[in-house]
């Protein structure tokens, strides 16, 4: 497996799972789902959410090099990247579901507890990976 | 010379001037406080806590400087703008001053404990004490005036019996509502009740129905008239168990009773009860985890009625009341109020004064969200007063 495909890979696995949970957070707020705590909400998809999609996209913003090309050079790097973002997006969506059959204010505030401390193992393996790519 | 004695006068007399000014506004600022305070301390319900920090008793210590501070007029301001209801009052009044000692005339008296006339802040009597009831002399032996409840006309009637002071101990707030043994009568002969007394009406008046109509308290049309407030109580509760009603409480009001039926579920679409046991969940279970649930865009509602029969002949205006609260209020107004009525409540005479009202709320409450309390009603009150299953006398 080239960089290039593994690169291609993460981001299909972020943005195929990225893009229905906004459509849901979206539809939601159109429909008053979230009614006053609609900021709540948005804050939550803004701190858990984004941060991931930003920094796939500063990856690729940047000019591909012919490095991409190369073979994986670490193929543990890229699978934990892949299997900690999996397991992050399995629980994005559980909080999503959550919001509905559950007290949605303590869904929205208590999953940051547990949120938190996942996301900075994804964005850490992931930045693992963006950069040993590039070396 | 005369000038000079002028201009030192005026010199003399300008810092008095602002000194007065400020003591005369003085209050405003007090009052000011108390609201911030009263917030603050209103937290202190909301959270059910059991007991306070240090910097809750501080703040309770003020509060209390600062009513003492106050004149009657300002008092009732802050009565009325107040976030504190009466039971929240005694709640943090039990936690800050488990020691405080307070009156409690024997055979009255609120049943919460603590009453507060030295603060002036006695909402609605106690729940609603007749004015005759309100004018008890206080005893002279006491230094707190013992708070006037409502009572059977003959508590009211009968001349002050010896004072006797009690020390409320620290209970919990599930304690403090625990009913207390019944009053030995103070004059009427007659053999003495065993029945629980009854609560009085919480809150008072009672929050903004969704839909109220007044009724002839002879409460059937076939029947004759009600001679007394036991028999009232008697068809309104064949009405309730025709109705096949689960539960409902009695609490006290002037002149009569509040009987309080057991939140109903009712269908969104319809507006009438579930069947089965589907009609008393007030509470939605939350299911697993589902997949329609992590991709719902819509919260589902559920819909809820409560019936509250007034019998008084002191009828009071409803205060509207937060939604929110009402709601929780009503979720547990049946189970907290009393099965039956005391003997000597239901021996009191029924009067030309006396009405009967029923009063419906609805409420809509959305999962995990936010809760409307209907008003006006949703569904019709005839619709509501048909799912009774009995015809009901209006007033004559």
């Amino acid at each position: 497996m080239t960089i290039k495909t593994a690169k291609i890979a993460l981001t299909a696995l972020w943005g195929v799972s990225a893009i229905p949970l906004l459509l849901v957070l979206v539809l939601r707020q159109v429909n008053g789902f979230y009614g006053d705590q609609a900021q709540a909400a948005w804050s939550w998809a803004a701190q858990f959410v984004f941060p991931n999609l930003t920094l796939i996209g500063g990856a690729w913003s940047v000019a591909g090099s012919p490095e991409d090309d190369k073979p994986l050079g670490s193929a543990i790097v890229f699978w934990g990247a892949m299997i900690v973002s999996a397991f992050y997006i399995v629980i994005l969506y559980i909080v999503l579901g959550a919001q509905a059959s559950g007290s949605m204010r303590a869904s929205l505030e208590q999953s940051g507890l547990f949120l938190g401390l996942i996301q900075a193992l994804v964005v850490g393996w992931m930045g693992k990976f963006f950069i040993e790519a590039k070396r | 010379m005369r000038t000079l004695t002028l201009v030192l006068l005026m010199v003399l007399c300008a810092p008095a001037i602002p000194v007065r000014n400020a003591v005369a506004q003085e209050q405003q600022p007090a009052l000011a406080e108390l609201q911030r305070l009263d917030r603050a301390l209103a937290k202190i319900c909301e959270a059910r806590k059991d007991r306070l920090d240090d910097r809750e008793r501080d703040m309770w210590k003020r509060r209390r400087e600062l009513v003492d501070s106050l004149d009657e007029r300002q008092r009732d301001a802050l009565k009325r703008t107040s976030p504190l209801n009466k039971d929240c009052l005694r709640l943090i009044a039990s936690l800050a001053e488990p020691s405080r000692p307070s009156y409690r005339p024997p055979g009255q008296g609120s049943q919460s404990g603590y009453s507060w006339r030295r603060q002036g802040y006695q909402y609605g009597g106690g729940g609603g004490g007749s004015p005759r009831a309100r004018m008890a002399p206080p005893s002279p032996e006491t230094p707190m005036a013992p708070q006037a409840a409502p009572q059977a006309p003959e508590a009211r009637t009968a001349p002050p019996s010896s004072p006797q002071t009690t020390i409320d101990s620290p209970a919990p707030p599930q304690a403090r509502i625990a009913p207390q043994p019944a009053p030995p009568p103070t004059s009427a002969p007659g053999p003495v009740s065993n029945d629980r007394p009854l609560k009085d009406l919480f809150p008072w008046p009672p929050p903004t129905p969704s839909a109220q109509r007044t009724l002839s308290p002879d409460v059937n049309p076939d029947s004759p008239p009600a001679e007394t407030v036991g028999e009232v109580a008697r068809r309104l509760e064949r009405i309730l168990r025709e109705a096949r009603f689960d539960s409902f409480g009695y609490y006290r009001v002037p002149g009569g009773f509040a009987l309080v039926t057991r939140i109903e579920n009712l269908d969104g679409t319809t507006g009438e009860p579930f069947a089965g046991a589907a009609r008393w969940a007030s509470q939605k279970v939350y299911a697993g985890l589902s997949f329609s649930s992590i991709f719902a865009i819509t919260r589902s509602a559920g819909y809820y009625r409560v019936f509250v029969f007034l019998l008084t002949d002191d009828p009071k205006e409803p205060q509207p009341i937060d939604p929110e609260k009402t709601f929780e209020i009503a979720r547990t107004w049946a189970n907290e109020g009393s099965p039956s009525l005391p003997a000597e409540v239901k021996a009191l005479p029924i009067g030309p004064n006396h009405i009967l009202v029923v009063m419906v709320y609805e409420f809509e409450k959305f999962e995990g969200g936010e809760t409307n309390h209907f008003q006006p009603s949703r569904w019709p009150l005839d619709q509501h007063l048909s799912s009774l299953g009995a015809e009901l006398k209006p007033p004559q």
